[in-house]
């Protein structure tokens, strides 16, 4: 899949660029976010 | 003549002569007071545009006149996500994370638009390692819920490399907002 990115480069310039990246990108990591958050009583 | 409280700077009475040592004085104070002091604001970056993804170049970090470098992120979403959070990699690289294993890197944000999370993340780059401490509140698109993050993590240089890049993203590949800002510390030797 394809990803907008905001590159933001030591000059100060911004640029947003269009980078192939794996299916499974924001999965990556192995894990869904859920492991160290602790819903608290509503 | 008084004079300030922190720097002594001179202020002139109506009846005070004008002495040109005194504006020198006053402005030697001001330069070393200049150079004394610990935090230098390096990088301050408000995006421009929304992307999915915002990539912050840090290849060019003086290591030598600085111990350590802060990087504050300030990041929001441009549509409401439940519990969206905000995952950072360094060098655009898989297990380069800044937080690895079972706790990937991230930190509170951004749900709904109009009552964003609360979230306080530090990245520390020295020459020697990369470390992260957030805590944050995450909270709820459609109840009054929150939860709540708190993590501490570090990779080594040998690790890593020199850093070049962070890399923001929201976990599900939810938008960041232009207007997010990203501001650099560096903390002088």
């Amino acid at each position: 899949m394809t990803l907008n990115v905001l590159i933001c480069h030591a000059d100060g310039t911004q640029e947003i660029v269009v980078r192939e990246v794996p299916d499974d990108y924001f999965q990556a990591d192995g894990d869904d976010g859920t492991a160290a958050v602790e819903t608290a009583a509503q | 003549m008084q004079q300030t409280t922190n720097l002594h700077l001179s202020q002139w009475d109506a009846s005070d002569r004008i002495m040109r040592e005194d504006f020198n004085r006053d402005n030697a104070a001001v330069e070393a007071a200049f150079a004394a002091r610990p935090l230098a604001k390096l990088i301050g970056v408000t995006t421009q545009a929304s992307a999915a993804q915002i990539d912050l170049d840090i290849s060019k970090l003086d290591y030598t006149n600085y111990s350590t470098f802060l990087i504050v992120p300030r990041i929001t979403l441009v549509s409401a996500v439940d519990a969206g959070q905000i995952y950072i990699r360094l060098n655009n690289a898989a297990g380069l994370y800044i937080m690895s294993g079972s706790y990937p890197e991230r930190f509170g944000t951004c749900s709904p638009a109009d009552r964003p999370g609360v979230g306080f993340l530090v990245l520390f780059i020295t020459d020697q390692m990369t470390g992260l401490w957030s805590r944050g509140l995450l909270f709820g698109n459609s109840s009054a819920s929150c939860g709540e993050i708190n993590t501490m993590i570090g990779i080594s240089r040998a690790q890593s490399g020199v850093p070049s890049t962070l890399n923001f993203y929201e976990k599900s590949g939810n938008t960041l907002k232009a207007g997010s800002n990203i501001t650099v510390y560096g903390v002088r030797k």
